[in-house]
């Protein structure tokens, strides 16, 4: 009897390490479930700003290289919501060209850039280095609507793409005003700081591109561009009908290469660097990794082209409790969610809100999706205690058998 | 038969109060026009409509439910007092070679881009509208918010040109122009997902080809919303209008020299399959009285209408007819093997053009003529919006009628000047009698002034646009046929603006390098100047000893 007891003393004691043992094991697996196994880093969210800075008619192939980008990362999975386009004249429109509404990157016109549907967030003369600069600060107007802000956060991967004429540290915008590298060392540099990216992949194609990243001071940026200082980027072939180049070599290169790759592709940065070929580019393309943390080999192609479905999960602990103090007193979310705090006793909310409450209908009620899952882990990790409790029980009991009959 | 009437007589009261409760539920309906004009070329209107009520004014529970409505174009305008709002971008429209005196569609405004609407008061109206302005400009991808923090280019003295369609007191109407602004795809993808049928059915499928559409000579695009009120229902109407280039031109390619063309012909597609949720889809063909010839097939509904001043012919195809669905419909003019173009064609009754005769860059005289073809005298106004940098000379305004002055036709004008060198705009509203049968021509000298240079446009020398000038005819009555039998009467009509072209003013941008040269220049001068003068007056003359590298130094002949 005294046996029994001891048994159940240490049962308890053994069940409590368990369900602990358990909890731990579920908060990991699920986030294994939910994290993007094929992705690297902790990313959750993908950004573009693509950016065509010059104008004119025959500048046709900067607009071509920034909308093959535009398609090729809708083609991996970003949706339009997150790519910043900024176009910054009409080729597709212009009554030079002879197909309208189109823009073909190729000399056989075999892939309408411009399509059957397209968002273009900046246009014509909106492009100017004010915008471009105040779009990755995110220092806004309170007016200026969501399609044409940067709404990343410290787990957003944001690519940027620069095309355009330039020259050594300088990108000219339409045909009056330059961004320095330095303005754009010093806008990334706010935006790290104001944790508006998580990674950042900075490619430029223009003349002498490869100064336009060599002021970047700010960490985990990766950058690359097409002519080192001194050379030009040379466009790669003609359209004879269009009757302008239609493609800049280096962007040519690099969305050859990406055609190859799909949504779930495995391939890393350091492919993608290794198709580099400064003979068939006609210039020197640099890569400048210095300033991140983790090498091209570890960051996936498709952390920056695409759009992963990683979930973050956060702590329990970590959570505000609805019926915090602070909480409590802000009327403004009382009056925008007159459900969400049933049984909260609290005189100043509509009549609406009572009704419900009176009404007990559990189905008003606002759950927090985690919530659910933290109950199922407290409900799982119980069932593996009581098991454990039951198996020691029955192992305790056939031992007690085993010295009776003995 | 028995069991299905039994059922009708069951379901009757289920259905008739589904029938009741349609009443007060959105409604969408489409329509596509076809006109084609005497000069060979064809316009195509498409038109969506639909009428919405807000579940906001009838419940107490603050809901925002959307079923045929697009929350997006509509929220914006319920969370900023819009009572009417209007949304146009016109591109490539040329009056001047047309027949008539405007597009099909009498809301559509002259060139470029273009938001207008009435707000209701409050202390934050200005902001409110900002954030309007901004918001569709956003959804329509083309940039329609202010190019001033001020507003300072926003007008408000246009009420009485746009009147509100529906009377709500204690509004305020507002206007900014973006002469500058045309289309393209980007602004279709926008205007398509606002349609419950997101270009993939119905008559809005036709519409979904950029590559088609955007081949066309001109294009106008808009959209039009009337919010809800306690007592009406709300009411939101899209339009996308193209004037199709010279059907005969493009049918000598297969050596037909006729004006012949069908449906699939000019949109490359079969006719749509209905739009399950649209209450009336419906095709239209409207004939001249010229064109009493032009034969349909499959046949339409023929009947009268009066339109712009004209009784005109309408066939009409109901397209949820399920026998059309696939098929073609084949346009032809009976009895004609070879179109000839006609000698001259009859211009509509009031024609407005505007240019600017120069004699200087820094100044110019636009020169507005208005020619009434009419037997009787007509009453406008016309407006013009300037930006601040256009100063007229309003003391030497003239109005000339042939080549005689005619003051006692200017019945009165208004003029809200600009203060510069804020952004500003001057608006000008000419109250004018344009005699019968005259052309009376209307000259006001000007002067630019210097722009700062960052308001130049970003691409060199190409010029900025002036904002259509606007003729508001007065004296227009309801589109009806008139009373008497006349089958042409120019009053009775609905088109109550006529716009003139857009202007593109020559603003030289100034080269800055050319004084860059001149400082450069002077300065080099000066540095040789004062260098020469310097070394003059403090150099020395005289015998320097030098080393021969030995250690010793070698006396020169010093005393020689």
């Amino acid at each position: 009897m005294t046996l029994r007891h001891l048994y159940l003393i240490l049962t308890a004691l053994l069940a409590i390490p368990l369900c602990i043992a358990s909890n731990a094991q579920l908060d990991s697996q699920l986030s294994d479930l939910f994290s993007n196994s094929t992705g690297t880093g902790r990313h959750t969210n993908n950004w573009a700003v693509l950016v065509c800075s010059s104008r004119y008619w025959f500048n046709y192939r900067h607009m071509a290289n920034t909308l093959a980008m535009y398609r090729t990362l809708k083609r991996l999975g970003l949706p339009d919501s997150n790519i910043i386009l900024m176009l910054s004249d009409d080729v597709a429109c212009n009554a030079r060209n002879a197909f309208p509404a189109t823009v073909y990157a190729n000399k056989g016109r075999q892939m309408d850039l411009y399509g059957e549907g397209i968002e273009v967030d900046y246009r014509g003369y909106e492009v100017t280095v004010e915008s471009f600069l105040r779009l990755l600060t995110g220092r806004h107007d309170p007016s200026i609507p969501r399609s044409k802000r940067l709404l990343s956060d410290a787990s957003s991967n944001v690519f940027i793409y620069m095309t355009g004429h330039g020259g050594n540290e300088f990108l000219k915008f339409q045909d009056n005003e330059e961004v320095s590298a330095y303005d754009v060392a010093d806008a990334v540099e706010q935006m790290w700081e104001k944790r508006r990216y998580n990674r950042l992949l900075f490619t430029i194609d223009t003349c002498q591109a490869n100064t336009m990243y060599s002021k970047f001071y700010s960490p985990e940026i990766t950058s690359t561009g097409s002519s080192s200082l001194g050379e030009n980027s040379y466009s790669h072939h003609n359209d004879m009908d269009i009757g302008v180049a239609v493609i800049d070599s280096f962007t040519h290169y690099i969305l050859q290469y990406l055609e190859t790759l799909g949504k779930a592709s495995t391939a890393t940065m350091k492919e993608f660097f290794g198709i580099y070929d400064p003979i068939k580019i006609q210039s020197h393309p640099g890569i400048s990794t210095s300033l991140s943390t983790v090498p091209p080999e570890e960051i996936l192609v498709t952390d920056f082209f695409g759009a992963v479905a990683r979930v973050e999960i956060s702590p329990k602990e970590d959570e505000l409790s609805p019926l915090s103090s602070d909480l409590r007193g802000n009327m403004w979310e009382l009056a925008t969610k007159p459900t969400s705090r049933i049984g909260q006793v609290d005189v100043q909310t509509s009549d609406i809100e009572g009704v419900l409450r009176e009404s007990g209908d559990p189905s008003h009620g606002w759950n927090k999706p985690l919530e659910g899952r933290s109950n199922l882990s407290n409900i799982l990790g119980s069932l593996v205690g009581i098991g454990g409790i039951g198996l020691i029980l029955y192992v305790g009991a056939a031992r007690q058998e085993k010295v009776k009959e003995a | 038969m028995l069991l299905s009437s039994l059922r009708l007589l069951l379901l009757a009261p289920i259905y008739a109060a589904a029938v009741s409760q349609h009443d007060h539920e959105d409604a969408f309906s489409e329509s596509l026009t076809l006109h084609p004009l005497p000069d060979g070329r064809t316009s195509v209107l498409f038109q969506f409509e639909t009428t919405f009520s807000s579940p906001r004014l009838s419940s107490s529970i603050p809901q925002s439910h959307h079923s045929l409505t697009p929350p997006s174009l509509l929220l914006p305008l319920e969370t900023n007092n819009v009572s009417e709002l209007t949304i146009s971008f016109t591109s490539g429209w040329d009056s001047t070679r047309f027949s008539s005196a405007g597009l099909m569609n009498y809301d559509s405004s002259g060139g470029g881009g273009e938001i207008r609407g009435w707000l209701r008061d409050s202390h934050d109206v200005q902001d409110r509208w900002n954030a309007v302005t901004n918001a569709l400009g956003g959804l329509f991808c083309a940039g329609l918010g202010g190019k001033d923090k001020d507003q300072g280019d926003v007008v408000r003295d246009f009420g009485g040109i746009y009147p509100q369609k529906r009377r709500v007191e204690n509004t305020t109407h507002f206007l900014l122009s973006h002469p500058e602004s045309h289309l393209c795809t980007e602004n279709l993808t926008p205007f398509l997902s606002l349609l419950p049928s997101k270009g993939l059915s119905g008559i809005s499928s036709l519409l979904a080809q950029p590559g088609i559409i955007f081949s066309w000579e001109s294009q106008s695009e808009g959209i039009e919303i009337l919010m809800p009120s306690t007592t009406h229902q709300g009411r939101w109407r899209g339009w996308w209008e193209g004037v199709l280039p010279l059907v005969p031109e493009n049918n000598k390619r297969g050596n037909d020299k006729t004006r012949n063309f069908s449906i699939e012909q000019i949109l490359r597609k079969k006719l749509p399959k209905p739009f399950p949720e649209a209450q009336s889809s419906v095709l239209r063909l409207i004939k001249d009285l010229a064109d009493d010839n032009l034969r349909a097939q499959p046949n339409g509904e023929e009947k009268k209408e009066w339109i712009d001043g004209k009784s005109r012919t309408v066939v009409e195809w109901d397209l949820s007819n399920a026998e059309l669905t696939g098929n073609d419909i084949q346009f032809w003019w009976d009895g004609e093997n070879v179109y000839h173009y006609p000698r001259n064609i009859p211009p509509p009754p009031i024609t407005i053009s505007r240019t600017v005769v120069d004699k200087l860059a820094s100044d110019g005289t636009f020169q507005i003529t208005i020619s009434n073809s009419d037997d009787f005298e007509r009453r406008a106004i016309y407006s013009e919006i300037w930006p601040w940098w256009v100063k007229g000379w309003m003391s030497e305004i003239e109005l000339l009628v042939g080549d005689r002055k005619r003051p006692d036709l200017l019945e009165n004008l208004s003029y809200n000047p600009s203060t510069p060198p804020r952004i500003s705009t001057t608006t000008l509203h000419f109250t004018l009698l344009i005699p019968a049968n005259s052309k009376a021509t209307l000259k006001i000298p000007f002067s630019k002034l210097t722009l700062k240079y960052t308001e130049h446009r970003p691409d060199a020398e190409r010029g900025i646009e002036l904002s259509s000038g606007i003729l508001t005819l007065l004296d227009t009555l309801p589109e009806t046929a008139s009373e008497n039998e006349n089958s042409k009467d120019s009053r009775n009509t609905g088109r109550k603006r006529i716009y003139t072209n857009r202007l593109l003013l020559d603003i030289p941008t100034p080269d800055f390098s050319m004084p860059y040269n001149v400082i450069i220049m002077s300065s080099t001068v000066m540095a040789v100047f004062f260098g020469l003068m310097q070394g003059a007056l403090t150099r020395k003359w005289g015998w320097v000893e030098v080393s021969n590298g030995k250690g010793e130094i070698v006396q020169e002949k010093k005393d020689q």
